[in-house]
């Protein structure tokens, strides 16, 4: 059984487009909101918004993010305050796809997609080498079912 | 381990060229400004821009082709594609239902093939694999899936008669190809040659029409021939596409070779086959043609795939084929009939039949001067209502579900075509008994069998007996078990 955590620069990435994407509330306040009141109270929800999401939610759910390959099931469990675990069986995975946004690429973590018949799983926040030895596992393993 | 990385074939650079279209317009804005403007010198001053957005461009077509991988191994045939967004897919070669060499003739005095594989996974409407390889790279990929993952013998091979391809071709073509084509010939050649050979063209074929419409009128006959002419076109390039035809059948999987000017290969291992279907249109019913096609995932993506096993053979030739070639797959006996209610067959037809009856009739009444006009159409359109009831008196008398050697055979009539259907019990995913509450007074049932399928697959039967099917499937009756 493999057990496997994200790795904590995904954890950096999201927190990174938190702050970019955080730009566009920010002009609609101050394009629209026009009177001090209202401006106030607009920026101050927003910020202690944003202070819940950096502090608090986005670490919640890495925290809770965890992968396991064992030699029947690809696991997969996830969730900040309702807990989501996707479980995949090894013979109904067609392939894997390992993809890199060039975002990724800076932060170095890449994305291992797994492919079954009407579903798809993304164990994010992998290392390259990391996702290259978990798709040749899942490989191995389906030549294994297959066999059995 | 054994493994082989093989770069993509240089066309892949030429391809990503095509961003010149979208990028190119900004010169051609700047030329344009430049024209209204009537000052050359500032578009001059600005060509560096224009010439930076062509080597840009080229620099990377250049390096996306580089990042282009095929990677094959003992275990996986893997894909890398993307320069900013790179992904790398990897499919193990157990998963994989369709592998297939494509050599499309534009690309053979270059050597270049394409390669596609699929998998039940991924998108159902784009292979999960489709990469541009140098033609030998791409082969000695072929022969070491043979050799590792396909090597059993052939046991037997068919090859189809012309004049069977031709039949095929006669009988199933899509117009569509044929009209197109003509369409884009006529309307282009005034580009090319000059608007005195498009309005000769067009006037011929106006002289041509005239003189041969007989008491129909020219406009009307235009058009007869124009589809005629265009349907020509399309069996011709079917034939082209099913020339050099061949089928092997070895035990664990079924390679189609297919292809004059533009070759294909394609191999689909026997277990991933969802189910064969033998089609009847109106033609091939009177006729008495037969032709198999498969079903599995992957063949059907592309225009250019082949979905034919036996082209168009008349009905104890096609038996004696399909028993030669696939006999595991040989058509049983019904055993489970639908009710034979008239309502539900010939209910679509006569309301079709009505409504043209309808449109002759009103239409002659209250525009006499068309009503030569009116005749034609209503002609036209009575023959494909004609050839809607004999599909269905014909699907009437046929329609069923059998079984034998591990094969279940559903027979049933879908629009303008008689479809006998051939699917391996191990590729059924669910049986589906539904009941009206009429159909429950009269014991019958509608009946879906789902099959294997990227998306989904259902074949229906209608009013089948609820009890014979259900002991016919060897299901479990909830209302005994309640009771």
């Amino acid at each position: 059984m493999t057990i496997v955590r994200p790795n904590r620069k995904v954890l950096t990435m999201w927190r990174i487009l938190l702050v970019v994407v955080s730009f566009l509330p920010i002009l609609a306040i101050s394009l629209f909101l026009t009177s001090s009141t209202l401006y106030k109270v607009g920026v101050g929800i927003w910020g202690v918004l944003f202070i819940l999401l950096f502090a608090w939610y986005l670490p919640k759910l890495y925290n809770s993010m965890v992968y396991i390959i064992d030699e029947n099931n690809v696991v997969f469990r996830r969730g900040a305050f309702i807990t989501k675990v996707v479980n995949m069986p090894i013979n109904n995975i067609q392939y894997t796809t390992i993809s890199i946004s060039p975002f990724a690429r800076i932060m170095g973590v890449v994305t291992l997609i797994v492919v079954a018949p009407g579903a798809r799983l993304s164990l994010a926040g992998l290392s390259m080498k990391e996702a290259r030895r978990i798709s040749k596992d899942i490989t191995t393993l389906i030549e294994v079912c297959g066999d059995v | 381990m054994f493994e082989k990385k093989i770069k993509s074939h240089p066309y892949v650079a030429v391809k990503q060229m095509r961003w010149i279209f979208v990028f190119g317009v900004i010169p051609l804005i700047r030329g344009l400004i430049a024209t209204f403007k009537g000052d050359f010198s500032v578009w001059t001053q600005g060509l560096w821009l224009d010439l930076s957005i062509l080597i840009l461009i080229t620099i990377y077509a250049v390096i996306y082709r580089h990042f282009n991988l095929c990677i094959y191994n003992n275990y996986s045939i893997e894909e890398e594609v993307g320069l900013f967004f790179h992904y790398k897919k990897s499919i193990p070669w157990q998963t994989i239902t369709l592998i297939k060499l494509y050599q499309p003739f534009y690309l053979r005095p270059f050597g270049a093939s394409y390669i596609r594989v699929d998998t039940i996974g991924g998108n159902y409407r784009k292979s999960d694999i489709n990469i541009c390889l140098p033609t030998n790279d791409a082969l000695q990929l072929i022969e070491f899936y043979r050799k590792n993952h396909d090597d059993s013998n052939v046991e037997m091979v068919y090859h189809p008669k012309l004049s069977s391809i031709i039949a095929l071709a006669s009988i199933s073509t899509n117009n569509m190809i044929g009209v197109i084509y003509l369409a884009t010939f006529i309307s282009q050649s005034g580009k090319i040659l000059g608007n005195e050979f498009s309005d000769m063209l067009v006037g011929s074929f106006e002289n041509f029409a005239r003189t041969i419409s007989v008491h129909v009128p020219p406009a009307a006959a235009a058009i007869a021939y124009f589809i005629l002419i265009a349907w020509l076109i399309g069996v011709g390039f079917t034939v082209v596409r099913y020339g050099d035809y061949k089928v092997a059948r070895k035990e664990d999987s079924i390679v189609v070779d297919t292809g004059i000017f533009s070759k294909q290969t394609q191999i689909i291992p026997q277990d991933q086959i969802n189910y064969f279907y033998i089609p009847q249109n109106v033609l091939a019913y009177i006729f008495g043609f037969r032709s198999l096609y498969v079903s599995v995932v992957g063949v059907g993506k592309e225009r250019m795939d082949t979905k034919c096993i036996i082209p168009s053979l008349r009905k104890s030739e096609f038996d004696k084929e399909l028993e030669k070639l696939l006999p595991s797959y040989t058509p049983s006996e019904n055993y489970l009939y639908p009710r034979k209610g008239m309502f539900r067959y010939f209910l679509e037809p006569t309301i079709y039949l009505v409504l043209c009856l309808t449109f002759v009739f009103a239409g002659s009444y209250f525009f006499p001067h068309w009503q030569d006009f009116i005749l034609f159409v209503g002609t036209m359109v009575f023959i494909p209502i004609v050839g809607l009831f004999v599909i269905r008196v014909a699907g009437r008398k046929q329609s069923g579900v059998g079984y034998a050697n591990g094969v279940y055979t559903l027979r049933h009539s879908d629009r303008f075509t008689l479809q006998t259907i051939l699917i391996p019990e191990d590729q059924i995913v669910q049986i589906t008994l539904k009941q009206s509450w009429w159909q429950q007074y009269r014991g019958n049932a509608t009946l879906k069998i789902h099959t294997v399928s990227e998306g989904r697959k259902i074949h229906k039967a209608y009013n089948v007996e609820h009890k014979k099917a259900l002991e016919f499937f060897s299901l479990t009756n909830p209302d005994i078990i309640i009771a």
